[in-house]
């Protein structure tokens, strides 16, 4: 799968570079809320609470708020623009492909099965590449920022956190079979 | 009254199993009252921390709670899906016997009418959705509302500030997203989407079908124009659409990620002067915010629901079609004489195809129907066998007319060879008998008699050779042999030959009608050609014109009483002498 991707991903490797470090960016405020909540919480529950520090925090939040508007937004158009360029290039490829093959070819396919990876199968590209990219980027970026902010705050804790990740791996492929 | 749609009606549908998707939703509604137990039981240890002195017998007893309602939970979630997917498994064979069913009763021209894409669609994939939807949807519906209903019932109870102000980030999505997506040039803009999405994959079709024969042309450069045309357009479009939803999308991310910051800052301010206690904050941080993203995803589910009512809508188009009656004891017909007695048809209402036909086809004869293109000479042939039933007059077979005749009768009666032919992916012995309790002896014997024995016997495993596998094709005119020899060893006393020789070269068209010869000995035949040389023999050529029978009699006769015969003939032997020039 990964080497497919790769080999999409040379279609418009500037622009999936773009995508890539928009998502990245996004990712780091979608995890940023959770971090400065939790330096709020440890300023409440120290022995002197600095009132004016949690104030700064939650100013800061209001500015992330107003950052993420922007930064989303840019997320959005770059990884969508990626995607639909690919799909354009590959939609274009594919119909160039199609005009160079032998007459023989069309006669031992059938061409409905032709259509369909054109049609379809570029479509399934364009809408789960288009759609999911943004919440995979979310999931890895997002949970990676948070992961090791969590474990300088609290390592021991952090990493029982984590556990949850160690026991959903070997049960995640094994799932869908009982779907 | 009007016919119910979208999920009243699947629910229709799910008859006796709607008590299954019952129980599934109240196992959901269980499963969400149960997995707000630990958050609520965080706010009891917190505010037990908070008090000194420390009873931890009670902290203990808080945890092992909250470790039984977790697992309860998703024990009551597992029990809520097997409900839901046992449920959504016996509709899926319910609707896929009634269709199928449905098929099975429909006239044989309903089913034409049809693409065979667009059956598959409905069979298969609608069907398939619809059974995702139930056994994943309804649950996550039933969940997705239920939760954040209990929680805000609860939040409120807690602290009617936080939870009032909780509701601000759903309030302004609730009124703005809206607001955006409704404008008139939005809905423009996606009705070009579509429009450019359909030209697109409108034009793919054309571009890989035409493909063979732009080649032969040479016309591939300006095809490849045309459909590099209709993918930029749709690449256009996409982006105009893009430009103008990612905004909205970058607010609604935002309000999500940031849906804790109106409970925080009010909590703060309370908190800090003395209006609110810690663990009742942290539990608004903690739940004030989590029943916001189911909510949402709610939202998401009305695409589904979309694509579900069309979904509905077309099977219920196929499942209300009109079926064909018929008396079942009606007595088979003793003779094979077919009668058409001032028939009239029409395939929409007021455009008549077949206008006050009468003729008769004696048992036993040949008759050719001959006419210009759309003349109704194919559908008046599809009449006899009931691929549509007649709006006014009648057909008869042997004196009984076929409306009243069981169409398992007529099926046995009528043979038909179409001039495409299809070849189903399995081994050519099956290919032949079709399901028909015939010795391979037999078999064989239809198989010299159609003039595909030669060609058979030269595949890789002769007649067990199986179609499409390891790229076995068999040419136009093979294939039409094929569905000869499949009419021989149906042996029905009726036989209908449309155009069955159209698309065949000389060699193929020399063994095809070869092949007829011991197809329509004794039989009650109807031709359908074109090429009029092909059918001088007949007993019968019956002239069809827009839709209504001129003349009928014999080649010769015809020559010299039909105008429209001879016009039809000359035309014919001069374009024969333009291809020998």
């Amino acid at each position: 799968m990964i080497k497919n991707l790769f080999y999409v991903f040379k279609w418009d490797r500037k622009g999936i570079q773009r995508a890539l470090f928009w998502e990245w960016l996004h990712g780091v405020f979608i995890a940023a809320p959770s971090g400065m909540l939790l330096l709020i919480l440890w300023e409440f529950f120290a022995d002197l609470p600095d009132v004016s520090k949690i104030w700064t925090y939650i100013g800061i939040m209001c500015f992330l708020f107003l950052g993420q508007l922007f930064v989303a937004n840019k997320a959005m158009l770059s990884s969508n623009l990626a995607t639909y360029e690919i799909s354009r290039k590959l939609r274009l490829g594919l119909g160039n492909k199609l005009q160079k093959l032998s007459l023989g070819y069309y006669k031992k396919r059938d061409p409905g099965d032709l259509a369909a990876v054109v049609l379809q199968d570029v479509a399934n590209f364009e809408s789960i590449f288009g759609h999911s990219v943004t919440n995979i980027a979310n999931a890895l970026f997002g949970t990676t920022v948070l992961s090791v902010f969590l474990l300088l705050l609290d390592w021991r804790l952090a990493l029982t956190l984590m556990a949850a990740l160690i026991i959903v791996f070997p049960i995640d492929p094994v799932w869908p079979k009982f779907d | 009254m009007k016919k119910p749609n979208g999920i009243v009606r699947l629910l229709q549908i799910a008859g006796r199993r709607k008590y299954l998707l019952a129980v599934s939703g109240l196992l959901a509604i269980l499963h969400a009252a149960l997995a707000l137990v630990p958050y609520v039981l965080v706010y009891y240890i917190i505010r037990e921390l908070l008090n000194p002195p420390l009873n931890s017998d009670q902290i203990e007893q808080y945890l092992v709670w909250a470790i039984a309602g977790a697992c309860g939970s998703y024990v009551l979630l597992y029990a809520s899906g097997m409900a839901s997917h046992v449920a959504a498994f016996n509709i899926l064979y319910e609707l896929r016997k009634l269709t199928a069913a449905k098929l099975g009763k429909a006239p044989l021209g309903f089913v034409n009418s049809y693409s065979s894409g667009a059956l598959k669609k409905i069979v298969a994939d609608d069907i398939e959705r619809i059974e995702t939807f139930i056994a994943h949807q309804i649950p996550d519906f039933v969940k997705g509302f239920t939760l954040p209903v209990v929680t805000i019932i609860y939040l409120f109870y807690v602290d009617w500030r936080l939870a009032a102000i909780s509701f601000l980030p759903l309030l302004v999505l609730a009124i703005w997203t809206p607001v955006t997506f409704s404008s008139a040039y939005t809905k423009e803009m996606m009705k070009k989407y579509h429009s450019s999405l359909e030209d697109m994959n409108a034009g793919i079709v054309e571009f890989v079908k035409a493909m063979p024969v732009m080649k032969i042309f040479g016309q591939t450069a300006d095809s490849f124009k045309q459909y590099r045309g209709a993918v930029d357009e749709y690449a256009k479009n996409s982006i105009k659409w893009l430009f103008k939803s990612a905004p909205p999308f970058a607010v609604f991310m935002s309000f999500i990620t940031n849906a804790l910051l109106p409970v925080l800052i009010l909590g703060t301010y309370l908190y800090l002067n003395n209006g609110l206690v810690l663990p009742t904050f942290i539990l608004f941080l903690i739940l004030g915010v989590g029943y916001i993203k189911p909510v949402f995803s709610l939202a998401t589910m009305g695409m589904q629901v979309t694509l579900i009512n069309r979904g509905v809508q077309r099977m219920d188009e196929l499942l209300s079609a009109e079926e064909q009656e018929s008396q079942t004891e009606t007595p088979r017909p003793k003779s094979w004489e077919i009668r058409f007695n001032e028939v009239d048809f029409s395939y929409v209402n007021g455009t008549k195809v077949v206008d006050q036909v009468s003729f008769t086809l004696p048992e036993g004869s040949l008759t050719a129907f001959v006419g210009p293109s759309g003349a109704g000479k194919s559908t008046a042939a599809q009449l006899v066998a009931r691929f549509w039933d007649i709006q006014a007059g009648q057909i008869t077979i042997g004196n009984i007319p076929v409306n009243t005749l069981p169409i398992e009768t007529v099926m046995e009666s009528v043979s038909f060879v179409f001039q495409e032919s299809f070849m189903f992916h399995e081994t050519i012995y099956e290919n032949l008998r079709m399901g028909m309790q015939r010795s391979e002896k037999e078999i064989i014997q239809a198989a010299e008699a159609a003039q595909c024995h030669q060609f058979i016997q030269r595949l890789s495993k002769g007649y067990q050779t199986r179609f499409g596998e390891q790229g076995v094709h068999l040419s136009g005119g093979e294939q039409q042999r094929i569905q000869l020899a499949r009419a021989l060893l149906k042996d029905a006393p009726i036989l209908i030959l449309d155009e069955a020789t159209a698309f065949s070269d000389p060699e193929n068209e020399y063994r095809i009608q070869q092949a007829f010869s011991a197809l329509i000995k004794d039989k009650t035949v109807i031709v359908i050609a074109h090429r009029l040389s092909t059918i001088t023999d007949a007993d019968q050529i019956v002239v069809f014109d827009a839709g209504k029978v001129t003349a009928a009699g014999t080649h010769e006769e015809l020559l010299k009483s039909n105008e429209r015969y001879s016009q039809m003939w000359n035309a014919h032997v001069r374009a024969k002498e333009f291809e020998i020039a």
